[in-house]
């Protein structure tokens, strides 16, 4: 009888023990998921940031950050990076209440930029004609000649990224002085292989429309390209949104191989699930000299404001190469400092009992980091019932940030 | 009597463990237990180390992507670094005067570190509200930095360290000390 009660002492301690670790470990695991997510996120991101670049380097990159590109015959601006999805933007709405957007969650920011993933440059060869329907190109590619002109003009259509069936993937044409426009080839525009030309090196003959209406053109319209104009290759439109996802209400970061484009990112379903539980994504921009004396170089942050400066949705503006840049345009932006904010997945009830998620203290003396925190200038979400309480709710919570120069626009530094 | 009762009764007594048996083998199982109990909380606190001393190297990593910003400023006239962190009358070798602050132009700086409280002058760049690479106020690590130059190179050598907290009263890392050998050292070369 004894040695009964002994037996059950020694495994009453030992398992409640056990039941307390295992509670321990599975409050750290939610300790540890945000912050987990958040760098991963970042690490992420950071690679197409700090490499974010269009090839264009006598202009520094102009179109390495794409917040507008025209669209449409004759063009209209289309917006592709935005501050604070509100759900006022053209074409967007809100989708469900507090939450989220057509193109994103309520309060996060979407970006779009262009990332080098195998670039090249091939020259044109002069003179380049005008912009138009059906114009003729001639490009100094020889990547096949080597083997054959078949092998050359194979060679091609991978250098242009050719689906096979209808299209070069997006590409740019850039000239002497930094201007540029978007181009792209298509099915029936792969011309010829020649790779005997050796004196002009008109090596492949490709026939494309410069001013489609369903071609992207720069912002306010392409500017005359002047020779030498080089044909841009390698290079992959990307955008980046945080979407709750309907089916199970857990917020993802979403990308896009592609020009965010409003009216079919509605959700659309062009974005694919990169990272879940990612709550937040800031960007703040970072410029080369103060656009507005005084209030110093970081904006979109929790003092500055684009908005403040007429900036349409609080995005920086992109005047193109037919338009004088204004002191906040993204050409003169060097760097991103960007947030992301990640959660946890719910906590469980052994979890919860560990740490403070029923805080009822104000957001100026609270200790429990149970709230989706203040990035940039998104603030902290607040408690309707109770308007000095931060909105608690039974997760963790992490924000993880970064400042990361534009390489490309910052080269020997 | 039967003979089948006196078979009950006459059987030999049932072989078993004796209570100090039971006793002994109860000890071995609550050591044993406590060895495995051990075994968790040892994995905690190495986890919670290898979490603190992540969180500490991306700070590390993002100071010195903020020096790399300030000083591309510095170089590229008529860019202006942010007046915040600059510090015209520093003297090459010693700390720096207000923490948080860099030279123009570029010295060697003795170990200074960035602001650790919201009192700090700095602070509203290394802060949540600015680079967000001082976390909170009075939070669980501390970092500095020191810049050499390195004439053979000719580079600047940058080491930015983080160290767990040694402030009683500070938000500290769990099981995580200043003895803990839980030191990171980053370091960057800039031309």
């Amino acid at each position: 009888m004894v040695s009964l009660l002994l037996l059950v002492i020694v495994l009453t301690v030992a398992m409640s023990m056990l039941f307390q670790m295992r509670a321990f470990a599975e409050r750290q695991q939610f300790f540890m998921l945000p912050r987990q997510t958040a760098r991963r996120a970042v690490d992420y991101l950071s690679y197409y940031i700090a490499g974010a670049t269009d090839l264009n380097a006598t202009a520094d990159s102009p179109n390495a950050l794409v917040v507008y590109y025209n669209l449409g015959s004759p063009g209209v601006p289309i917006q592709a990076s935005y501050d604070n999805l509100d759900g006022t933007e053209a074409g967007n709405a809100v989708t469900v209440p507090n939450v989220s957007t057509k193109f994103g969650d309520l309060g996060t920011d979407v970006i779009t930029l262009l990332a080098p993933t195998n670039p090249a440059k091939y020259l044109a060869a002069p003179t380049f004609g005008g912009l138009g329907t059906g114009s003729g190109f001639y490009f100094n590619f020889r990547g096949g000649c080597a083997t054959s002109d078949a092998a050359n003009f194979a060679a091609f259509q991978t250098a242009t990224g050719y689906d096979g069936t209808t299209q070069s993937a997006l590409l740019l044409l850039v000239d002497k002085n930094g201007n540029w426009i978007y181009f792209q080839i298509p099915n029936g525009g792969y011309g010829v292989s020649n790779c005997a030309d050796t004196t002009t090196f008109k090596n492949i003959h490709v026939t494309a429309d410069t001013q489609s209406a369903s071609l992207p053109a720069p912002p306010n319209g392409a500017a005359n390209l002047a020779d030498p104009v080089f044909l841009v290759t390698g290079i992959q439109a990307i955008s980046f949104r945080v979407l709750t996802d309907p089916a199970d209400g857990v917020p993802k970061l979403q990308q896009k191989l592609g020009l965010f484009d409003p009216s079919t990112d509605n959700p659309g379903t062009a974005f694919v699930n990169v990272m879940e539980n990612v709550e937040d994504l800031q960007i703040a921009y970072v410029y080369a000299q103060e656009p507005v004396g005084g209030l110093g170089t970081f904006w979109n942050t929790a003092t500055n404001d684009l908005r403040t400066t007429g900036a349409a949705f609080g995005a920086p503006p992109q005047a193109g190469p037919t338009a004088v840049p204004g002191p906040t345009d993204v050409t003169k932006v060097v760097g991103i400092r960007f947030s992301v904010t990640a959660r946890s997945p719910r906590l469980g009830l052994g979890a919860q009992q560990l740490t403070n998620v029923q805080s009822s203290q104000s957001l100026a003396t609270t200790t429990s980091l149970h709230f989706r925190p203040a990035s940039e200038n998104h603030p902290v979400p607040m408690n309707p019932l109770a308007p000095t309480q931060p909105a608690y709710d039974l997760f963790d919570h992490y924000r993880a940030t970064s400042m990361l120069m534009l390489r490309n626009r910052t080269l020997g530094s | 009597m039967g003979d089948g009762v006196k078979h009950l009764f006459s059987r030999p007594r049932a072989r078993g463990s004796s209570f100090v048996e039971v006793l002994l083998a109860m000890t071995i199982m609550a050591l044993v237990l406590v060895g495995i109990l051990q075994m968790f909380s040892v994995s905690l606190v190495i986890n919670k180390g290898s979490a603190a001393r992540t969180q500490m190297l991306f700070r590390c990593q993002q100071v010195v992507e903020n020096f790399r910003f300030f000083y591309y400023l510095q170089r590229n006239p008529p860019a202006v670094p942010p007046p915040l962190l600059t510090d015209l009358a520093h003297v090459s070798g010693a700390a720096m005067t207000v923490p948080g602050t860099l030279p123009i132009p570029l010295s060697e700086v003795a170990q200074t570190f960035l602001p650790y409280t919201s009192a700090d002058a700095t602070w509203p760049y290394w802060g949540p509200t600015g680079s967000n690479v001082i976390e909170q106020d009075s939070g669980p690590y501390k970092i500095s930095y020191t810049i050499k130059q390195d004439p053979a190179q000719n580079v600047w050598v940058i080491t930015v360290s983080a160290i767990p907290t040694d402030v009683a009263t500070a938000t500290r890392y769990f099981g995580v000390g200043l003895t803990s050998g839980k030191r990171v050292d980053y370091v960057a070369q800039f031309q």
